[in-house]
């Protein structure tokens, strides 16, 4: 649980933001940054989730299906980038 | 003369309870399918068509997509201290964190207004190749929701001037704020899948 007070969350956001921003303007990112970034997401999404939505101790059948959609997404994304061929494969009617 | 300071940070600890109704919980979750299945089209798409998706990036401007961030990243901080003022019963607070809150929302749109220009200057365009009409498709749905949830603050705005929301009753800014983070979330997804990665 990513407990920090509204204002610590806010330059938390803008901190991850601006990591991800460097690698946008300065390289294409490989596996590594991509990773990098994925996580950057999955922590961006739970920093707003706990702290700005306030769902830290909201009910735990709102909580997590919220936090639970961020760590899936974020998985799909980090293996569709990696591992894109596998993934044409398997959608190639 | 003693003046009281009141505290800008909310202890969530002490309010134990989910914000907003289920209604809006179930809205919330109805516009995060729609956005994850776009999200997986676009996986797919981009599985499909490695070349197209590499190079679009490069072309987009990235300083647009990181500006809008920032500011929706600002917005939902707004929001969150017009919802603790509320709790505090400051109603005056309140509504000027909510002013703040749609001076940003104004400023994304703002900012989305001046990029799809750029973007025509630039001979970008919805049918130029597949990674585009996905980026208009993702960020023009965006904007649509940004623009209700003006809308929806508009109101939070006129009833907070009423005198309609206390520190035990305040559902329907909950509902607001709720949907408003909830555009937040999914430009948080939008912006590293379109401007970092392609």
């Amino acid at each position: 649980m990513l407990t920090l007070s509204d204002k610590h969350s806010w330059y938390a956001l803008l901190a991850l933001t601006l990591s991800s921003a460097l690698i946008a303007e300065t390289t294409r990112p490989e596996w590594g940054l991509m990773l990098f970034v994925c996580v950057t997401v999955a922590l961006k999404g739970l920093l707003v989730i706990d702290n700005l939505m306030g769902l830290r101790h909201a009910h735990v059948g709102v909580r997590r299906p919220m936090r639970l959609y961020f760590a899936v997404l974020t998985l799909l994304i980090a293996l569709a980038m990696l591992f894109p061929e596998p993934l044409a494969r398997l959608t190639t009617l | 003369m003693t003046i009281a300071v009141q505290p800008e940070i909310y202890d969530y600890s002490i309010d134990d309870r989910t914000p907003g109704s289920i209604a809006v919980w179930i809205l919330i979750y109805a516009e995060l399918t729609e956005f994850a299945l776009f999200f997986l089209v676009y996986l797919i798409t981009r599985a499909h068509n490695p070349e197209v998706f590499s190079a679009g990036p490069t072309q987009l401007n990235t300083a647009a997509g990181i500006a809008n961030t920032l500011v929706l990243i600002t917005s939902s901080f707004c929001m969150a201290r017009a919802m603790a003022a509320i709790r505090r019963n400051n109603p005056q607070r309140c509504m000027h964190w909510l002013w703040l809150t749609l001076a940003c929302a104004a400023t994304y749109c703002g900012i989305k207004g001046w990029e799809y220009l750029w973007n025509g200057a630039h001979d970008i365009y919805t049918r130029k190749n597949l990674y585009f009409t996905l980026y208009y498709y993702l960020t023009f749905n965006h904007l649509l929701h940004v623009l209700m949830g003006m809308v929806i603050i508009s109101w939070m705005l006129f009833r907070t001037r009423l005198g309609s929301y206390s520190a035990t009753d305040h559902e329907g800014l909950e509902n607001g704020a709720c949907y408003w983070h909830m555009i937040d979330l999914v430009w948080i997804i939008i912006f590293p899948l379109i401007y970092v990665l392609g």
